[in-house]
């Protein structure tokens, strides 16, 4: 990767917000170039978190994380093919087992292993598979059949939509006020500096319908009319996108709640029914674990000003204290997504996801050894931590209780410094 | 071989192979069922042959034909459209997880049930070598369509001159017909040194087909010369001249009938060395938004290729144009004909600059509409 050359993201795509690719940018070839001690760097990227950090540490920091990531990309191979191409064929033969058994959905077990077989092959389609290819992660294998710029997922949002959205502004923007556009902010309030409003009293409810309604939200979100409603689009700009989303809205329905529940004659309401209860599955599912990725209460948010000159060393930190991991076992990671290592993704989004639990400790440690916080739970925990801040900033303020749980999840940071300290003056004595 | 943009992709479902009666509607109405994928995908899970989405063909049977070379019959999946003689694919193998494409000459007859192509394993060569040595029965490989214009328009007399591999595709044309009793008159010169490719072959059909004469040259005591050809064909200059070989061969014999004022088709399996160099630099491939960092001498296809763009290719030597691209913005150099590209941002539509990405190069940082 360069660090000399014209990045897409420089300052001035920074200061205008407009001035966006006209293509889905991958993250880790978009970063800003400049290094630490440049002029006009800011100080923006200081937070409690972080505070005991030098630049210095902070380039160390990105050397480990960009030595670990070439580590990973350079031994990808056949058993990395094989591994995305299974997972493939168990969901292919999850769904076929899923709709043959719903012809008979009349027959009530019928009825219930075919939809959870169905709402599982959703689960796994959106989240190991389709998430993960339209990220690029299986692109070095150059088969146009599991390739970002050709997958379609099962859902009511174009792929294309979508990854300008997600992969582009929710990757680059991470956690970001007022940047980081990703489901939720919309919607919810999230974050104590977004400013409270009545209807914000009701958002315990309004999440739990977002999670119902989950494929709609990400349909809505990515096609971004708030841009209209900002005057920066017109419909007229948006029509290309609306038009595109009902139609693959329009045919997904076709399939799940007409075609396939016809073929079943006599079943045809319970085919239907199983339809819509595994889309709900899906639908629940996904925004848990996506909420559970950033959400949580330790998580953190940060200044739109720390994107000035961020070096890219600094937007790998802010990646890490951005997101909130998920333990649990290896099929937990495979329903998620793998996205229970949200920390891994976020900073290598276009790394294959079957090597993020390898990487994981590694990056645990180096967050150890630093003094970074490195968020991780089982998911109880992760979501009671999510749905306690939704309950806490539906009222006003907010700010002292969110900050105090935050600066309950950091690491003894004496212990860190003190570490930190020695590292140093071994690595570079002329620093101390 | 990946056909013209967009890549064989579910997300502008490309038009399906035709299919007949029963089988076609069927696969209308399966549509609706396999949204977002295509019925394809579903029918590969019980046999990857019978999708048509991805053009894939399976090794039934493997043959040495000489030291190094070995053919491979090979049973093409549905949506297979056939070939002509004298024309080549491209075989799509898996290594280390990623897929490479090579092309080989077809040496079966249009219309055979199982098509055959001899690869011969290079020193250094991952795909050939794995081809030639490893393939076995039973291999699944991926197929583009056949291409190439390596055949005379007319069934006049023919006369052949290969080197080497060069060969393959005449052995083509007389798969086709070339030399029996209905079918051109046809002489083969070919030379070879020590090694016979094919040489069995060439002697059994030599000895039955009655319009069929072969010379074979040992090119171990002297290479053939265009002068040699008055004695070896004395109606040389009445006959068709296919040439196929090293590029020597190939410049010196096309340019000796060019001369004469024979008609000479001429086919290569590697492209002509390149005249001038870029300077490298950092190529941004539009669709995808993957960045490849490229040096002075490695075609944009490979740079893009090796970041695993997936991009339009077809001979992979500048010839048949499959690969070609809009260069949006930045320079490129024609490595064959050194000729420098340039577009900026504000190039209209009109004088869009179109590039041969298999053959040219970075002359500096440059986005292409790929």
């Amino acid at each position: 990767m360069s660090v000399t050359s014209p990045s897409l993201r420089s300052t001035s795509t920074v200061a205008n917000p407009e001035v966006v690719p006209d293509h889905v940018t991958r993250i880790n070839e978009a970063k800003t170039p400049t290094g630490p001690g440049r002029p006009g760097a800011s100080t923006a990227h200081i937070t409690p978190s972080t505070a005991h950090l030098s630049t210095e540490d902070i380039e160390r920091i990105g050397a480990e994380l960009e030595a670990m990531r070439d580590e990973v990309m350079s031994s990808l191979g056949e058993a990395d093919a094989q591994y995305i191409r299974r997972v493939i064929k168990t969901q292919r033969g999850l769904e076929i087992a899923g709709r043959i058994m719903l012809l008979g959905a009349l027959f009530p077990p019928a009825f219930v292993l075919g939809t959870a077989s169905l709402g599982v092959a959703k689960i796994l389609e959106n989240m190991e598979i389709g998430h993960n290819v339209l990220h690029g992660q299986w692109d070095w294998m150059r088969d146009p059949e599991i390739h970002s710029t050709t997958w379609e997922w099962d859902a009511v949002s174009t792929a294309e939509g979508w990854q300008h959205a997600h992969n582009y502004l929710h990757h680059t923007y991470t956690n970001v006020h007022g940047k980081d556009r990703d489901i939720g902010y919309n919607l919810l309030r999230i974050d104590p500096d977004q400013p409270w409003a009545p209807h914000y009293l009701f958002q315990f409810l309004s999440n739990a319908g977002l999670a119902l309604i989950f494929e709609w939200g990400i349909a809505m979100f990515d096609l971004e009319i708030d841009e209209v409603q900002r005057g920066e689009k017109t419909w007229a700009d948006k029509k290309p996108a609306i038009m595109g989303m009902l139609r693959k809205a329009g045919k997904q329905m076709l399939k799940d709640y007409v075609v396939f529940p016809a073929l079943s004659g006599p079943s045809f309401v319970p085919a239907a029914v199983g339809g819509l209860v595994a889309n709900l599955m899906r639908n629940v599912w996904g925004h848990a674990v996506i909420f559970c990725g950033h959400f949580p209460v330790e998580v953190e948010t940060f200044d739109e000003e720390r994107l000035e000159n961020e070096s890219q060393a600094e937007w790998y930190v802010r990646q890490m204290l951005g997101s909130a991991n998920i333990e649990g076992s290896t099929l937990l990671h495979i329903m998620t997504g793998n996205l229970s290592h949200q920390i891994e993704h976020h900073l290598f989004p276009d790394m294959p996801s079957n090597h993020y639990a390898r990487i994981a400790p590694q990056v645990r440690d180096l967050c150890r050894r630093y003094g970074l916080p490195y968020h991780s739970g089982p998911m109880w925990k992760q979501y009671g931590g999510v749905l306690w801040k939704i309950a806490r900033l539906s009222f006003p303020g907010g700010h002292e209780a969110v900050e105090k749980r935050r600066r309950r999840g950091l690491p003894v940071i004496g212990e860190a410094v003190a570490t930190l300290r020695r590292l140093r003056d071994g690595a570079a004595p002329a620093a101390a | 071989m990946i056909t013209r943009a967009p890549a064989p992709g579910i997300r502008e479902p490309r038009e399906e192979a035709p299919r007949r009666g029963i089988a076609r509607r069927l696969a209308r109405a399966t549509r609706a069922l396999a949204t977002p994928l295509l019925p394809d995908d579903y029918l590969a899970l019980v046999n990857p042959l019978w999708s048509t989405r991805a053009l894939r063909g399976r090794i039934v049977a493997t043959r040495p034909v000489g030291h190094a070379t070995t053919e491979l019959t090979i049973r093409p999946g549905a949506g297979w459209a056939g070939h002509r003689p004298g024309q080549h694919l491209g075989i799509g193998v898996e290594i280390g997880g990623r897929r490479h494409w090579r092309t080989y000459s077809i040496t079966s007859a249009p219309g055979d049930e199982h098509l055959t192509v001899s690869v011969t394993a290079v020193p250094d060569g991952s795909v050939s070598t794995f081809l030639a040595r490893t393939a076995a029965p039973g291999e699944l490989l991926t197929l583009g369509p056949a291409i190439g214009d390596f055949a005379p328009e007319h069934d006049g007399p023919l006369l052949a001159l290969t080197g080497g591999s060069g060969i393959t595709p005449i052995l083509g044309h007389l798969a086709g017909g070339a030399g029996t009793a209905t079918g051109a008159d046809t002489v083969v010169v070919h030379s070879g040194r020590g090694e016979r490719v094919h040489g069995d072959d060439l002697g059994r059909l030599a000895a039955s087909r009655p319009r069929l004469r072969v010379h074979e040259h040992d090119s171990g005591s002297g290479r053939l010369r265009p002068a040699d050809l008055d004695d070896l064909v004395p109606d040389w200059r009445e006959r068709t001249v296919l040439v196929c070989g090293p590029a020597e061969m190939i410049d010196e014999f096309s340019a000796h009938v060019a001369e004469a004022g024979a008609t000479c088709l001429v086919e290569r399996f590697r492209p002509p060395e390149p005249v001038a160099e870029g300077t490298g630099g950092r190529v941004t491939f539009t669709a995808s938004g993957i960045v490849a960092e490229a040096d002075a001498v490695t075609p944009l296809l490979r740079a893009g290729e090796d970041a695993g763009a997936l991009l339009p290719s077809g001979c992979r030597m500048g010839i048949c144009h499959t690969c070609v691209g809009r260069l949006r913005s930045g320079a490129v150099l024609d490595l064959q004909t050194g000729e420098l590209h340039i577009a900026d941002d504000t190039t209209e539509a009109d004088d869009a600059v179109v590039v041969r990405t298999c053959v040219s190069a970075a002359a500096g940082d440059c986005r292409l509409d790929l």
